[in-house]
């Protein structure tokens, strides 16, 4: 159990319900427009916080509706505040674009920040940059369920084991949902329903009591939230900020800056597409190690059939992760899927047995590209009931030897590039390109975002199912030789550096009213660094946040909590500054 | 000569996600030394390894009799990062003087002889007393998955 990260959030949790009571003690007030949290509303934001984490959506879940983008536009929509919802989703978004999960280990849980932090967010009448400052803590709690749902989980393999021995296809198939996901059910949506039906009052009466006696704060949840953004930023940076395509990120930066108020992030989309090309064009060596592939695949037996081969696949993209757990991980999701398969395959009981406890054994990989695995599997089994001599242990090895490398390139490509350069984009149409000022977003960001993803993810994954059941292993060199798969990611680096540098301009929003006094006359410092570079102070945030985190070592779970307390300290009012209207001097906070 | 491994891994999945996506970035790392017989005798797998890496990582494989001569006739000042794939492999590399300062223990899966110890880690008691001699012997042996999740020593028995 990751202690730091839990005292972190614990503290974070203990002032705001410190804060939460004494206001609401002190204020009866309440505000008028602000939507209020009804039971039913609150039962489906759990319905649906526990929908984004369960197989029902062909593995959209996780890849789309996990994310902040698309909880917020999801919440909004049910709170009866869609635009609202999604200016609020993209926003929170921002934290959540580095962020990846791989092999079992979660940092945080961009889901419960999107689903209850837009709730919270919406029903206190926050704005929309501040509302990152309130989801941020709420996404580290996260991380708790989902270690007691990985434990838990440990023993449906076990009962699938029984099973298997008696040959019973059916009951291994049921038994990778039918027991874990009542249970998920209760374990995330419960405890979301109830947080945002007891929470809502508390959140919406403390924050109308810190507006009315202590507005400073709210001022220190603006400027964390900026910061917070540069975070999330960051966490990017550190897998895009590498050598010879770094300066992609300046170029962005510096593009978008220019724009001012014309940014639009499809446009700068497309001529960091253009430049990704150029780059890997300009920069190859000449020539590319290339394996030649002579031979011709032999044919496959013909005992299966497409439609046989695309219900295993069908069977995989819903439930690979269904019954996710620490002791095999996707083992009973992988024999899941081949239960068509061996259906189809052996007829003997002995026969059946066997090869449904050969797919029950630990098995992870990436589900998209890790779908090669099982079409090369399912080529392995067709031969071997008809008649060739494949051992289990040339079965296994296969297995063995493919998922570590396959989701290795899988995650790189499908949790590294596809979805954040996709949140990316959907972000910025969300948000219209800039975060400062927004308070109403754009429905078609959330769903130009799953486009994107379902393209990848249902169009990619039977694509390298079915061609993986034709061409067997020749299929997997085929696909990583020659430089195709690494040119692929410099275009995708070149394309995420350009892109963090336009969303460094539209979505991390620092500014200083701070002022000086030069002889007779105060300026403000704000002025002077605008004469300088514009957006100096966001660009700065980044690299710090980028320096601490890769070459400082600091944690990212720190940082988060450092920039909320340093943001809400330093927006206490002690520094000179210039009232706008009045042209007064007056005292300040250090960020606007 | 490096001596000191920026992580000397033990990891029975190899190369895969937590190392691409996330050892890489934090460590700096700029090749991978894979010691393990079975890949070294296969040369299909070998090239769906070196071809899966990302385009900045050198992927060398070699064989576990190969591994000291591998590692003295290496001049690289390059960051470096070591995986095997069971605690059997390191002991033998070990036995036969390849130098060993810490252990990070990134990934078992699970099978009928082994019984889960951390999160998705999985030891078999076998296993377990070969990681407690090597502590012994003053390697410092501990369970991380990830840079973000803290270490967890091996406890002695």
């Amino acid at each position: 159990m990751n202690t730091k990260k839990i005292a972190i959030a614990f503290i974070i949790s203990l002032v705001l319900l410190f804060v939460s009571v004494a206001s609401v003690k002190a204020s009866a007030g309440n505000q008028a427009d602000a939507p209020k949290i009804g039971l039913g509303t609150a039962i489906l934001i759990g319905l649906m916080y526990y929908g984004s984490l369960s197989p029902w959506f062909a593995n959209l879940g996780f890849t789309v509706f996990y994310r902040p983008l698309v909880a917020g536009a999801l919440v909004g929509l049910v709170m009866g505040h869609p635009a609202e919802g999604v200016a609020i989703g993209a926003n929170i978004n921002i934290l959540y674009l580095g962020w990846i999960g791989a092999g079992g280990t979660l940092p945080s849980d961009p889901a419960l920040a999107g689903y209850l932090g837009t709730a919270l967010a919406l029903a206190g009448g926050l704005d929309v940059q501040s509302s990152l400052a309130l989801a941020a803590p709420l996404g580290l709690l996260g991380s708790v369920t989902f270690s007691l749902r990985m434990s838990l989980s440990s023993i449906v393999p076990h009962w699938a084991d029984q099973y298997a021995e008696d040959g019973n296809i059916r009951m291994v198939a049921l038994s990778n949902f039918i027991y874990t996901q009542p249970f998920l059910l209760l374990l995330y949506g419960l405890p979301v329903a109830v947080a945002a039906y007891l929470g809502a009052p508390v959140v919406s009466a403390s924050l109308n009591w810190i507006s009315q006696n202590a507005l400073w704060v709210m001022n220190g949840l603006y400027a964390a939230s900026g910061m917070l953004a540069a975070l999330g930023i960051a966490m990017n940076l550190r897998y895009l900020f590498l050598p010879s395509v770094w300066p992609y990120y300046f170029l962005g930066f510096i593009i978008t800056t220019l724009l001012g108020e014309q940014v639009n992030l499809l446009i700068l989309a497309g001529i960091g597409a253009v430049l990704a090309f150029m780059h890997v064009r300009f920069t190859q060596s000449g020539e590319t190690e290339s394996i030649q592939i002579t031979e011709a695949p032999d044919p496959p037996p013909g005992i299966l059939t497409r439609k046989d081969v695309f219900g295993a696949w069908l069977r995989w993209l819903f439930f690979s992760h269904a019954s996710w757990n620490w002791e095999r991980l996707q083992g009973l999701g992988f024999a899941h899927s081949m239960t068509p398969i061996i259906r189809k395959l052996y007829h003997t009981k002995d026969d059946i047995s066997a090869a449904l406890k050969r797919h029950l054994v630990f098995f992870n990989t990436q589900p998209d590209i890790g779908g090669i695995v099982h079409g090369i599997v399912i080529s392995m089994e067709e031969e071997r009931a008809s008649g060739a001599d494949i051992s289990d242990e040339a079965i296994n090895g296969t297995k063995v030897g493919l998922m570590g490398p396959l989701s290795g390139i899988g995650d790189t490509i499908q949790q590294g590039i596809v979805i954040p350069i996709g949140l990316a984009i959907g972000m910025g149409v969300a948000t219209g390109g800039n975060i400062s000022g927004v308070t109403e977003g754009n429905i078609l960001g959330p769903i130009i975002y799953l486009i994107i993803v379902a393209a990848f993810v249902w169009g990619v994954g039977w694509l390298v199912w079915w061609q993986g059941y034709k061409q067997g292993r020749k299929l997997v060199l085929s696909v990583l030789s020659g430089g195709f798969m690494k040119n692929w990611i410099t275009r995708a680096q070149v394309l995420g550096n350009f892109i963090m540098g336009a969303l460094t301009v539209s979505f991390v929003n620092l500014s200083t009213p701070v002022a000086i006094r030069i002889g007779g006359t105060v300026i403000g410092i704000q002025n002077i660094l605008d004469q300088i570079i514009p957006n100096l102070l966001p660009v700065l945030a980044v690299l710090l946040a980028w320096w601490l985190l890769s070459k400082k070592k600091v944690s990212p779970v720190m940082l988060l909590g450092a920039i909320i307390f340093t943001g809400i300290l330093l927006s206490y009012p002690i520094w000179p500054g210039v009232d706008a209207v009045t042209n007064e001097v007056i005292r300040v906070g250090v960020f606007k | 000569m490096n001596d000191d491994w920026a992580l000397f891994r033990i990891d029975d999945r190899l190369i895969h996600g937590q190392i691409v996506t996330v050892w890489i970035a934090e460590l700096q790392i700029k090749r991978i030394l894979i010691i393990d017989d079975v890949l070294a005798e296969d040369l299909f797998l070998q090239n769906v390894y070196r071809y899966s890496a990302p385009p900045s990582i050198t992927i060398d494989i070699c064989s576990i009799k190969e591994g000291p001569e591998f590692y003295k006739s290496d001049n690289s000042t390059t960051s470096t990062m070591v995986i095997v794939r069971s605690p059997a492999a390191a002991m033998q590399l070990f036995e036969i003087g390849f130098p060993l300062k810490h252990i990070n223990i990134g990934a078992l899966g699970s099978t009928p002889e082994r019984e889960r110890y951390y999160k998705n880690i999985s030891i078999s008691t076998l296993e377990l007393e070969t990681l407690r001699k090597l502590q012994e012997y003053g390697i410092r042996i501990y369970f991380q998955r990830v840079p973000s999740e803290p270490p967890k020593s091996l406890e002695p028995s």
